[in-house]
């Protein structure tokens, strides 16, 4: 019997193409947002209210993350310059996208034509939180009616987050939801990611969140 | 359901070092996983059984070692491992803390034949 030392992460071959996956972006001056949550919390509502309002001067493209379906690729097809809809159903890793998933859509989008691509992760506060895609930036999506207690259910991704979007803020008044417990919650794990409290329903709120994109956008 | 990638990963991992070091049996592999990490050694094993029919590493048995959370406060800078759902420094009491360990995930050695 003889041991043997290896030491090797089992991530490793995922992150080497997210690395490419970032480069390749990069080349294209090309900014990359993964958006996570829990399913229903607004993903696709949030999708849509940012390419309306980053305006038709940048040109934006989305990669819809979905198990078996293409409604929410329809939904942004109008609005998007490009959409590619990835359908994790059949593939062994249905519970969120992985580097792989997104270098293949990549190499379907005009990037040299696109200045944004936002990427509609699966929806699920778990698994997407270990896999990098290459992209920029890592949006959170809470909404109110999920309750204030997920950052301490889910810390890896809130701890992960470069920006948190608390949606369904139109229902504040009617859910169990304590605005500062949860941003304590998420500032306890965090101590970068701004808050964006919204309602994709009214537009309440949409408007810093687009701000503070477009500003990281000039950044890339 | 995505320990079916890492599990491949695992296996390709194992090959290599196998034919590596030139061995003929694989007997036990060693897996490292953070308590944060969403991985199921279940789901893993799971998916080791039927990937390694055939291969060198058939049939080894699968050991797991989990590794604690570790946080490191960002008021007094105390490393520490937390109780379950009370993150806060137990030195100075601030809640305000960085994840230091716990995301690993790895396969740290195997035994062969």
């Amino acid at each position: 019997m003889k041991k043997i030392e290896i030491v090797q992460g089992l991530l490793a071959a995922n992150n080497a193409t997210a690395s490419g996956n970032r480069a390749l972006l990069d080349r294209h001056r090309c900014l990359a947002v993964n958006i996570m949550s829990a399913p229903g919390a607004g993903k696709t509502s949030v999708v849509l209210r940012t390419i309306a309002g980053l305006g038709g001067s940048v040109r934006t493209g989305v990669i819809e993350g979905d198990v078996a379906s293409t409604v929410d690729a329809e939904k942004v097809q109008d609005a998007a310059r490009a959409v590619v809809q990835i359908n994790t159903k059949g593939m062994p890793e249905s519970c969120a996208l992985v580097a792989d998933m997104v270098d293949a859509a990549l190499r379907r989008m005009p990037l040299d034509r696109l200045d944004i691509v936002l990427i509609e992760n699966v929806g699920n506060l778990i698994c997407p939180s270990e896999f990098d895609l290459g992209e920029h930036l890592k949006v959170v999506i809470a909404s109110t009616p999920e309750g204030d207690d997920k950052p301490l259910k889910y810390p890896l991704i809130f701890a992960d987050a470069d920006a948190v979007i608390i949606n369904k803020l139109d229902l504040l008044p009617y859910v169990d939801f304590d605005m500062d417990r949860f941003t304590h919650a998420v500032r306890d794990l965090n101590a970068r990611a701004p808050f964006f409290p919204l309602s994709c329903k009214t537009g309440e709120g949409v408007a810093e969140w687009v701000a503070w994109l477009r500003d990281r956008m000039h950044n890339a | 359901m995505h320990e079916y990638g890492i599990t491949e990963s695992l296996l390709r991992t194992v090959e290599d070092r196998a034919r590596e070091a030139g061995v003929s049996k694989v007997i036990t592999i060693r897996i490292v996983i953070g308590a944060l990490t969403g991985f199921a050694p279940e789901s893993i094993e799971f998916y080791y059984e039927r990937m390694s029919q055939n291969t060198v590493a058939e049939g080894a048995k699968l050991e797991f070692e989990e590794l604690p959370v570790t946080l490191r406060c960002r008021a007094c800078g105390h490393v520490f491992q937390p109780e379950e759902r009370r993150w806060d420094c137990p030195s100075c009491a601030s809640s305000e803390v960085d994840i230091e360990g716990g995301r690993e995930l790895y396969v740290k050695e195997m035994e062969a034949a």
